[in-house]
């Protein structure tokens, strides 16, 4: 193995491209399809959770305000902080939140605790939704994984973004001519199409692959370098201290509480104020803190992002209602810290608006087909060349079946979490665990499936019943949400709840596109020419078929030679 | 209507970038057997110019950050479209292109 | 006879690391561990020379190098795969580790501040 270290640079870079890409494929393609997902973290779980009741489009911030002070004054008089969230952008419900503080007397303690509910607009009453893990489980997966403690998981994937780091350079490098092939795809010649979808799903998105790889890894930087902030200012809380106070500065016009009691003015005696400022019904969450004592303020955030600083927010006394402070991301930092906070406001995207975060979401996509392509062509070229000699090594058919439990099992897997959220019951008490427990054992068994089927089936045709599964589950889910629920897409469509209706209709172009491999698999094969397509979840390949053909062939050729 | 502007260039840089490149001029015209070195660099000069129109213009509309964010992700997608038509119906390229265009002039109306 | 041990078990050595596997396994050690160590190393002296010579804040110099850190760390593990003798890349690796310790013990005896 060494002598293929050696040689010249290229070269080496070619071999380093190869190994360090297929030794971390699975699990990078775990993260960028979770990551992906989680750009739409708050539309999956207003998916996962059908009985927030549909909101019509005229939204009255004031009556919202009014339902919800009345619901919170009646749960949560003694609260020191009130909270509430509209539904507007990305949220999909009226939500209210409170800390309760509590003396405990016996032992002295202060215990504090966070309540929230969810309220009907109609009605003024809270909902009781199920307690799905939703789209934020997903998100959550694709740095910490699942199963092993989050540090753990936080240098693992930081190490696997590392090898995607060091891919994507080797890959520059060994890739000659990026403009001249920048539109090259030919299809149907095997290892060709595959390398050109594999370079088109690269090149194309490369700032953004550059981008996410470089901020992911620095999304954890405190983690993983912790080494330089000790060299400099030494170990320990109080010395790193030293270090935030300097960087991260936090908005100290916040009073804390000063112990003597006050009124406080309700929500709507400020609400002239802010519509004067940002217009009308243009609040994210308004709050109030220190509930009742003199030093209370209430602070609302602007909905909507100009540009990628922070959110402005206003603060207002809560006692007179005068306007205490006006953020627009707090002071200027320096540029270190500026080229920090755009890398991670660009890796998390909060900033899109709907357009901007399909293009997030495609470009992650194209990212795990980058993956999930470079995985195949590793095999298609060595079945090739395995073909020729009449013989496979094991790694190869290790390879072979890996990659479709893999690919399309994550895929499939993701359909049962689904399946699972609307199939459990509603006030099913572990639901949230064994909604990704569901989903582990699927990817599992996907994983095991090649190996019972091994006999039976050619890899070609495993990947046409992977990818025909997948089809089936995806095409099904927006019937079975006909049947469990209220929220389909007969309701949303006609209602204009774009965001329900439009993940029905995503679920639906993906069975399309799963179908749609399927079907290449088992219905064009033994054609001449192979019908390779660019849709990332496609990904199939005939060349155990066509490789049967050339077999057959050397074997003729043989026999003619004597 | 400023960002429409901005989309038309991209398109019209892809398509006249693509263009430039020999392969991609062949599958579109495939009846031009040897299209001259000077075509092709005039292509190319004008695909990158239009790009950069693109560019400056998004720039333009939603500041440094948020417009380079968007051009990326656009001339993204813009591309992939560009590669499959290319492959699959390259007598299609400059047509779809423009009706690409279209919905995405309709959709920009919406929300950006 | 403790010759003779002596000399099987510089035999047995030899021959484990003439095997192409462990020259790998030992290669992609050197990659992340080292590479890691060398990085960090190298992290910490930019940082101090960034907040001494060039930028004026500690804080800053901190900050930037740790994020250039990742791309010191990835140009190691290229260069150490990039078909240099496995020894060369063994001995460069020490050398450098140890030279930037030493200069990080010199100007940076107790922390910067």
């Amino acid at each position: 193995m060494s002598k293929t270290v050696n040689g010249n640079f290229r070269q080496s870079m070619k071999w380093l491209h190869t190994w360090a890409g297929l030794t971390v494929a699975v699990v990078l393609y775990f993260m960028f399809i979770t990551g992906s997902a989680g750009y739409f973290n708050n539309e999956i779980t207003y998916w996962m959770q059908p009985e927030i009741p549909l909101i019509n489009n005229e939204i009255d911030q004031r009556e919202m305000i009014a339902i919800a002070e009345k619901r919170l004054a009646k749960v949560a008089p003694n609260a020191s902080e009130w909270w509430i969230d509209f539904p507007i952008g990305r949220e999909y419900a009226l939500s209210i939140w409170w800390k309760d503080v509590s003396n405990q007397a016996e032992d002295g303690n202060i215990v504090e605790e966070w309540n929230d509910e969810l309220l009907n607009l109609n009605t003024g009453e809270p909902v009781t939704v199920r307690k799905t893990g939703g789209g934020d489980t997903l998100y959550y997966m694709h740095y910490a994984l699942h199963y092993i403690p989050s540090v753990l998981a936080y240098w693992i994937t930081s190490l696997f973004a590392m090898f995607m780091l060091i891919g994507l350079i080797s890959g520059i490098v060994i890739h000659k001519q990026i403009f001249k092939d920048f539109f090259t795809f030919r299809k149907g010649k095997q290892q060709h199409s595959w390398r050109d979808m594999h370079n088109v799903l690269s090149v194309l998105p490369l700032p953004f692959h550059i981008m996410i790889t470089y901020s992911g890894l620095l999304l954890f930087m405190f983690t993983t370098m912790p080494s330089v902030l000790t060299a400099t200012y030494g170990a320990g809380e109080d010395n790193q201290a030293r270090f935030n106070d300097v960087v991260f500065v936090q908005d100290a016009e916040h009073k804390d509480a000063a112990g003597i009691a006050a009124k406080n003015i309700s929500f709507s005696r400020i609400l002239a104020d802010v519509e004067q400022r940002w217009g009308e019904n243009q609040i994210a969450y308004i709050g109030i803190e220190n509930r009742g004592d003199i030093n209370a303020h209430i602070e609302l955030g602007l909905h909507g992002y100009d540009g990628l600083d922070d959110k402005p927010s206003l603060t207002y006394n809560a006692v007179n209602g005068e306007l205490q402070h006006v953020s627009q991301g707090g002071r200027t930092p320096s540029a270190a810290k500026k080229f920090y906070d755009l890398m991670i406001m660009l890796h998390e995207g909060k900033f899109s608006g709907s357009i901007l975060r399909w293009l997030y979401f495609i470009s992650g996509l194209m990212g795990a087909g980058m993956i999930a392509t470079g995985m195949i062509l590793w095999a298609t070229k060595r079945r090739e060349r395995a073909d020729k000699k009449g013989y496979a090594s094991k790694g190869l058919i290790l390879v072979e079946r890996l990659n479709v439990g893999s690919i399309v099992g994550l895929l499939i897997a993701i359909a049962v979490y689904f399946w699972v959220n609307r199939l459990l019951p509603a006030n099913f008490s572990e639901r949230e665990s064994w909604e990704i427990n569901g989903l582990f054992i699927c990817w599992s068994i996907m994983f095991a499936y090649p190996y019972f089927l091994a006999n039976k089936r050619t890899i070609n045709q495993l990947w046409g019943d992977q990818l025909t599964i997948a089809a089936i589950l995806y095409g099904l889910l927006p019937a079975l949400n006909f049947l469990t629920t209220d929220n389909h897409l007969g309701n949303t469509l006609f209602s204009g709840s774009w965001v329900l209706a439009g993940f029905d209709l995503t679920m639906l172009v993906f069975s399309l596109c799963f179908a749609y491999g399927a079907y290449l698999i088992f219905h064009k094969k033994g054609n001449a020419v192979a019908a390779t397509h660019t849709i990332k979840e496609n990904n199939s390949s005939n060349s155990r078929v066509k490789s049967a053909d050339v077999n057959v062939v050397v074997v003729k050729t043989a026999e003619l030679a004597k | 209507m400023m960002m429409l502007f901005a989309l038309f260039f991209m398109f019209v840089g892809l398509i006249v970038f693509s263009l430039s490149m020999k392969r991609n001029f062949k599958q579109c015209y495939p009846q031009i057997k040897r299209p001259s070195l000077r075509l092709l660099f005039i292509f190319r000069l004008i695909g990158y110019l239009s790009l950069s129109i693109s560019i400056y213009l998004c720039v333009l509309m939603q500041g440094l950050g948020l417009g380079l964010v968007i051009w990326f992700g656009a001339v993204t997608i813009a591309s992939l479209l560009q590669v499959i038509f290319l492959t699959y119906r390259p007598q299609w390229t400059i047509s779809s292109s423009l009706i690409t265009l279209l919905c995405i002039a309709w959709l920009t109306g919406i929300n950006v | 006879m403790l010759n003779f041990i002596n000399n099987r078990i510089q035999q047995r050595m030899n021959h484990i690391i003439q095997q192409p596997a462990f020259a790998m396994l030992s290669r992609i050690i050197a990659a992340i561990v080292g590479g890691y160590v060398l990085s960090n190393l190298i992290a910490i002296l930019l940082s101090y020379l960034l907040s001494t010579v060039w930028i004026s804040t500690t804080a800053d110099g901190v900050m930037i190098a740790m994020q250039l850190s990742y791309l010191i760390y990835a140009v190691i593990a290229m260069w150490i795969f990039s078909g240099k003798p496995l020894a060369h890349v063994w001995r460069t690796l020490t050398f450098s580790c140890l030279f930037s310790a030493f200069l990080i013990g010199i100007f940076m005896p107790e922390g910067l501040l």
